[in-house]
């Protein structure tokens, strides 16, 4: 190594508020204590279903209160926005040759992944929607 | 005789630091007259040349080719022989690229980053190497194809200003040298993948990605190192697991 007397090394100026890039990025990563709180009312919703009809109405009623709905559509978004920017940048990684297997078009991947994001998303819809009514 | 071209007055603010001035940095401001065409290399040339000789910074083709004028410029790491003054708000700030320690001015060091592309050993490693006259290893288009692109890297290193993992771990290799790594990796004439193994899905190596995707942003070749970088994640997972004949393939 050079014995050449340095100034330390410097971050990005602004870090992540200095750019939309970054912040961006860090909003992408935040999604993950979003997708915890999805996962926690999940397992509360499930629970409920699983301990009677009075816990079941109890939970729909939470969740159709304003605030419930409110919170509904917030985390409908961040789970959106984790969803698109990860199959965005996620469609880069298929594309690769794996030993004989030839890599696949970069472009017929993304397309694929968000065609398969958007069924099983409606199949979803569609199944919960037959449950719930 | 030619007019000469219209001339902007642009405000530009430069990162000083040097060793023999003290330990701190400071911003310096200076107001270029700048034509329609000039890129902010030719600017920082201006200052040195007409208004401040101890200006110092790196530069060397000026056509986007060698890779020595990456700088910080109001904030984001790019070529200056490629960002043109009259594209960005005033007033223009350059800094030394960012996560590099800085030896003067606009100047950063590079020992690190040699090191660690020294580290993924970027160069065709044969189990045994063919006899000179059985002639060079053949490789088809589709061959090539596979690699082509992250070959195509300059060593600019504006991946590694741009990149957030870097900046709060200094050890990770970093986007470039994993991008060439997998390079060889991908080369069909190449046999060191298990060589290489240790270092580039190490404790240091691409795993600690976060895929912000930040370095093939900046990237001024198109060479995507995250797309590399991701795709060593995938295919040392597999090396690891052993469950596909990677070698047998090549």
């Amino acid at each position: 190594m050079s014995s050449t007397p340095t100034l330390a090394a410097r971050e990005p100026d602004g870090w992540w508020t200095g750019h939309p890039r970054y912040r961006n990025y860090v909003l992408f990563a935040a999604t993950g204590i979003v997708l915890s709180i999805v996962n926690v009312i999940i397992l509360l919703t499930v629970s409920a279903a699983a301990q009677g009809a009075a816990a079941w109405a109890r939970v729909l009623g939470v969740l159709g209160s304003p605030l419930g709905l409110l919170v509904s559509a917030f985390l409908l978004l961040a789970t959106l926005f984790f969803a698109i920017r990860y199959l965005r940048v996620g469609a880069k990684i298929p594309a690769v040759r794996l030993g004989p297997i030839p890599a696949p078009n970069m472009t017929l991947v993304l397309v694929l992944q968000f065609v398969g994001f958007i069924t099983v998303s409606l199949a979803v819809i569609v199944a919960l929607s037959g449950i719930i009514v | 005789m030619a007019e000469a071209p219209e001339t902007t007055l642009v405000k530009f603010e430069v990162f000083r630091f040097g060793p023999e001035q003290g330990p701190g940095e400071h911003w310096q401001t200076y107001e270029v007259p700048c034509p329609p065409d000039w890129v902010v290399l030719d600017a920082l040339n201006y200052i040195k040349d007409e208004i401040d000789p101890t200006l110092s910074h790196r530069w060397s083709c000026r056509m986007g080719v060698c890779g020595s004028c990456g700088m910080m410029i109001n904030g984001t790491p790019e070529l200056t022989c490629k960002a043109f003054v009259r594209d960005l708000p005033q007033p223009i700030r350059v800094a030394p690229l960012a996560n590099f320690p800085v030896v003067r001015d606009l100047v950063v060091e590079l020992d690190s980053f040699v090191s660690k592309l020294q580290s993924v050993k970027p160069w065709i490693i044969r189990k045994v190497e063919r006899e000179l006259e059985h002639g060079e290893y053949l490789q088809s288009p589709d061959d090539l194809d596979n690699f082509k692109q992250f070959s195509m890297c300059i060593n600019c290193c504006l991946c590694y200003a741009a990149c957030p993992v870097l900046a709060h771990e200094p050890e990770f290799i970093g986007p470039a040298a994993l991008a060439l790594g997998f390079r060889y990796n991908q080369d069909s004439r190449d046999e060191g993948e298990a060589e290489r193994f240790e270092t580039i899905a190490g404790d240091d190596g691409v795993w600690n990605c976060s895929y912000a995707n930040e370095c093939s942003e900046v990237c001024p070749k198109n060479v995507d190192p995250a797309a590399a970088v991701n795709r060593a994640k995938l295919t040392s997972a597999l090396h690891w697991t052993r469950l596909l004949p990677m070698r047998g393939a090549k």
